[in-house]
């Protein structure tokens, strides 16, 4: 077997690869012209939809670091989405993001798989779905990418500290006129790394919880008030989420369920908790949220304890991490202007602390269908905990929706 | 280059009818889960509410409900009523639902076939003095289907309109749009598929528009679970001072 023949059938493995992410492309381009499509026989309806996003994006990287690969374009979403209603009371949805699929990516905040549930709405008491989707937990987790001004969402809540999606059920019921609405669910607890089908060698569950309350009416999770609405609205959450996974001597998670700050999974106990609050009022919107993360490690020489002996540490690690965000919609050019601030801690026994400041601009060519969104986010401190190898981060790109 | 930016967004607003603001004569609370529509019955004394799970009520003008039904609709968006029944269209599934005032039976059922969003479809429906009805989709895009009186389509019509529609009425042979996501009522040509007048409303989640026999606009919000009275609306539409 000589070099050109292996030079040449890697070429056509990377030339097929490509011909295949161009043929998906074109696929979608052609549903995009069609745009949003229902199909329904009276007793069933299915919708199908999805989105494209693509950005350009650049970082100043730290001092003595050459590597610029983060310079470039990227596709982030080729997502298709199947929404289905059957009878009165069964809902489904599907949404796949084939980008990421073909990437072979598992990003939390942005996976191949996005959901892929079944819901039933029959009950008095309350409704049940089952599958693999998005947890209940925190308010910017919870709304959707396409309604933000923002590429990425605050650092601690994409998907790292806690997952964002996994296998399980939930409950839910709403009440007082739909302004008040309680979550709770039970999951396999290893989040997106949960579809590789077993659990961890504890076998143990997450459970989790959210209660919202909007006022004067529910309140939806969005961050920009585009309708301008003319009376205030508010709303606040409270959420909650627990496992506790004493993993079997010589056992470990799987492969990629601990995530790059290494509390993810945590061998022992977890419990994360945390408040969030909205605002918006005549196209300003605002939004906070604060979490905390407690790990008790069963193994009290646990390196999450960084060289400090766990009974000093009173057994337990903290971490958390709040968020600050406002924006302000402006209807006559269309235009979404917005600040973030963000902090966080990985380890509490570890020093330093992350700060990052965000600014985002969004022109809507069509509302959140067709919008150029552009995002800069600064670091402005840094905790040695997979520390981030740039100081500015630049990104400007289009996402479209059909 | 910002002032050629504010003479732009001048402009613009130039292009468009100018906005009033009304304020509300008075709101009262409705114990009607997700109410999604009203009407003004013939007799110009009892309203239809319709809610999105599948309801069906008529009510007096305090909104204190007389009697109810439940209907086999998913997702009821829209309501009509003349002297002798009540026409419900149903966003999901595409149905029109005919039922006796007397006694809520069903009569009739009607398909209309519409492709587009599945949460963007039939908002309201509307009869015209000249007989047959209108429907309006939601929006991408705001589609006027007319239809005769045996729900037969004869015309299909986009409208290009600065938001939404969630509710539509005839008043006084003028065609009444509301928009949810605007908060905004407007008076329209029908001929020439315009818009004449906007109203801005101080109403979150506008669903439902009528007009009662003395000119007092109603207007439904399906989140607040509350219906607003705007008095004195003349045959022009504009507020009596």
């Amino acid at each position: 077997m000589n070099i050109d023949f292996i030079f040449s059938t890697i070429l056509m493995r990377r030339v097929m690869k490509k011909s295949k992410v161009l043929f998906l492309i074109l696929l979608i381009c052609s549903i995009q012209a069609i745009g949003q499509v229902t199909i329904g026989n009276g007793e069933n309806s299915l919708e199908i939809s999805g989105s494209i996003s693509t950005y350009l994006n650049f970082r100043d990287l730290d001092s003595g670091l050459v590597d610029q690969k983060k310079n470039r374009f990227n596709l982030r979403d080729a997502q298709f989405q199947l929404e289905g209603r059957s009878g009165k009371y069964w809902e489904y949805k599907i949404q796949i993001d084939i980008a990421d699929v073909i990437a072979g990516e598992n990003d939390p905040e942005n996976p191949g798989l996005m959901d892929a549930w079944m819901q039933y709405k029959g009950l008095k008491a309350f409704d049940i779905k089952m599958g693999y989707g998005k947890i209940a937990w925190s308010r910017f987790d919870q709304t959707p990418f396409t309604s933000s001004t923002y590429w990425q969402r605050p650092e601690f809540l994409r998907g790292s500290f806690a997952s964002i999606r996994d296998v399980g059920v939930e409950l839910s019921k709403s009440f007082w006129k739909q302004r008040a609405t309680m979550n709770v669910g039970i999951y396999n607890g290893l989040g997106e790394v949960s579809l590789k089908g077993d659990n961890d060698a504890s076998g143990a569950f997450e459970y989790t919880g959210r209660f919202d309350l909007g006022w004067p009416t529910q309140f939806r999770f969005r961050e920009i008030d585009d309708r301008h609405v003319r009376k205030p609205m508010f709303g606040i959450g409270l959420n909650g989420r627990y496992t506790k996974r004493n993993l079997p001597s010589g056992s470990f998670f799987p492969s990629g369920a601990k995530s790059d700050y290494g509390i993810k999974m945590v061998d022992g106990e977890k419990l994360t908790y945390g408040f969030d609050a909205a605002f918006q009022w005549q196209g300003f919107s605002a939004q906070f949220e604060i979490i905390q993360i407690k790990m008790t490690p069963q193994d009290s020489t646990s390196a999450l304890f960084y060289s400090n002996s766990s009974a000093r540490a009173g057994g337990n690690i903290f971490a958390g991490g709040l968020v600050a965000q406002a924006s302000y919609h402006i209807a006559g050019i269309h235009t979404i202007v917005s600040g973030r601030y963000e902090t966080f801690n990985a380890n509490d026994l570890f020093l330093g602390l992350n700060e990052r400041f965000s600014a985002a601009l969004a022109y809507q060519i069509d509302g959140f269908k067709s919008m150029i969104k552009a995002q800069y986010t600064h670091i402005i401190t840094k905790e040695n905990i997979n520390a981030a190898d740039w100081i500015n981060q630049y990104r400007i790109g289009w996402q479209y929706q059909f | 280059m910002i002032k050629l930016l504010f003479v732009f967004v001048g402009l613009s607003a130039l292009a468009q009818p100018s906005v009033s603001f009304l304020k509300p004569s008075k709101s009262i609370s409705l114990n009607i889960p997700e109410p999604s529509d009203v009407c003004v019955a013939a007799n110009g004394k009892t309203l239809f509410i319709v809610s999105d799970n599948g309801g069906l009520y008529e009510t007096d003008l305090e909104g204190k409900v007389l009697r109810s039904t439940t209907i086999d609709l998913n997702d009821a968006e829209g309501v009509y009523a003349d002297n002798e029944n009540i026409y419900l269209v149903e966003e999901r599934n595409r149905f029109i639902k005919q039922y006796s005032i007397k006694d809520f039976a069903l009569v009739n059922t009607v398909y209309v076939p519409y492709s587009g969003g599945r949460n963007k479809s039939f908002e309201s429906i509307a009869k015209r003095s000249e007989g047959g009805f209108v429907l309006f989709t939601e929006k991408d895009p705001v589609w006027m289907f007319e239809l005769n009186e045996q729900f037969q389509e004869t015309g299909r019509v986009k409208w290009n309109l600065p938001g939404d529609i969630s509710a539509a009425t005839f008043w006084k042979n003028s065609l009444w749009l509301l928009s949810d996501e605007r908060a905004e009522i407007w008076l329209s040509d029908f001929s020439n598929k315009i818009i004449v007048k906007r109203f801005k409303l101080p109403v979150l989640n506008p669903e439902g528009i009528a007009f009662l026999p003395n000119g007092t606009l109603l207007i439904l919000s399906d989140d607040e679970h509350r219906l607003y009275f705007f008095n004195d609306f003349n045959a022009a539409g504009d507020e009596k001072k």
